[in-house]
């Protein structure tokens, strides 16, 4: 007799996808300092329309404030809100949105009215994190936080992971009868391939992306412990939660 | 009753193989590179080190399996330190 047992992987998306908006005014990587300023000598702020109480993304550093005067001529410091010495260090990575849309995600085909909830929690593909404030529409949602953009490509910030925390959590069982290795294959992957295979020599196999571990094994490590527990129950325990590290979020399996 | 094999991998922490429904254990020579756990399945798992001495991975490995395997049902995972540091363990 096989004693079957799975693990309750917790809390996967209950929608992923790519935003298709918002668009930001402008973007670029600053390449000087000044407080109270953006200094980016290559850019077009007044061309691209910029204007006053437009959000401004430090995407570096996460900050945000807000553009404080309208440009009146491209090439020149934009003067923001925040004065703070450092806010922009130079070299850091900038995207400024127009303040209606600063804090919208809006997806294509996507049933978010039926699918998402207010208060259900947000991560960009850059692994920050917002709420859900309002379910405006099936393709668009507010957020909390200014964290979904379509530009710049890098770091990403147009893919969206949201998570639910009601009965339609998003959580999963996955098999760990039968299994031959569990490997950590970098930051953010793991794969646990099965003994059993799907063909004649096609592996059987599970991919697990999850949020960068704070220390490099951290989900490794509890994936790990988690299926060698389960073992270590009675028969009858069949599905044993994963306990995820603090702060960490499972982004897919397939 | 699942048993396991933890065994410390450089760069990759310490990665579970099966000791689990086992056709062979085999290295090709005394002083080969692999050690390859063959399944019933014809899934493999290949361990890599160090040149061995006298197929001293491929005995570690085999003394390591029947260990696991003749302790009782809720010691599932047995940690290895093995006589060679491994370098990788590949599974296909």
């Amino acid at each position: 007799m096989i004693m079957e047992k799975f693990l309750i992987l917790p809390n996967l998306p209950v929608v992923l996808g790519t935003a298709s908006a918002p668009v930001p005014l402008s973007n670029g990587t600053t390449d000087g300092t000044a407080d109270g300023f953006l200094v980016d000598t290559a850019a077009t702020f007044f061309t691209d329309g910029v204007v006053a109480d437009d959000v401004v993304v430090n995407i570096t550093s996460g900050g945000v404030t807000t553009v404080l005067t309208t440009p009146t001529v491209d090439n020149a410091n934009l003067a923001i809100t925040n004065t703070e010495e450092g806010f922009f260090a130079s070299g850091d990575k900038y995207r400024i949105m127009l303040a209606a849309d600063a804090n919208k995600l809006v997806g294509s085909g996507t049933s978010f009215t039926s699918d998402v909830s207010v208060g259900d929690v947000v991560l960009n593909g850059n692994k920050q994190e917002a709420t859900v404030v309002t379910v405006d529409s099936d393709t668009q949602l507010t957020l909390s936080a200014p964290i979904i953009s379509t530009a710049p490509a890098a770091p990403d910030a147009d893919s969206y992971y949201i998570y639910s925390e009601g009965d339609n959590d998003g959580d999963v069982l996955l098999p760990i009868t039968g299994i031959a290795d569990v490997e950590y294959i970098g930051v953010g992957v793991e794969i646990i391939t099965y003994i059993d295979q799907t063909g004649a020599g096609a592996l059987n196999s599970k991919t697990i992306a999850h949020t960068d571990d704070g220390s490099l094994y951290d989900f490794h490590n509890a994936l790990t412990s988690a299926i060698v527990n389960a073992y270590e129950r009675q028969w009858k325990d069949v599905s044993i939660p994963l306990v995820l590290p603090s702060g960490m979020r499972i982004l897919a399996v397939v | 009753m699942e048993k396991y094999l933890s065994i410390p991998v450089t760069d990759k922490g310490n990665q579970l193989v099966s000791c689990n429904s086992i056709l062979s254990i085999y290295s090709d020579s005394a002083t080969a590179t692999t050690v390859v756990i063959t399944y019933k399945s014809g899934t493999t798992a290949t361990i890599t080190s160090a040149d061995q001495v006298n197929y001293d991975m491929r005995n570690q490995i085999q003394n390591e399996v029947a260990l696991a395997l003749a302790t009782g049902w809720t010691n599932v995972s047995r940690e290895v330190s093995p006589v060679k540091v491994v370098s990788g363990i590949v599974v296909a």
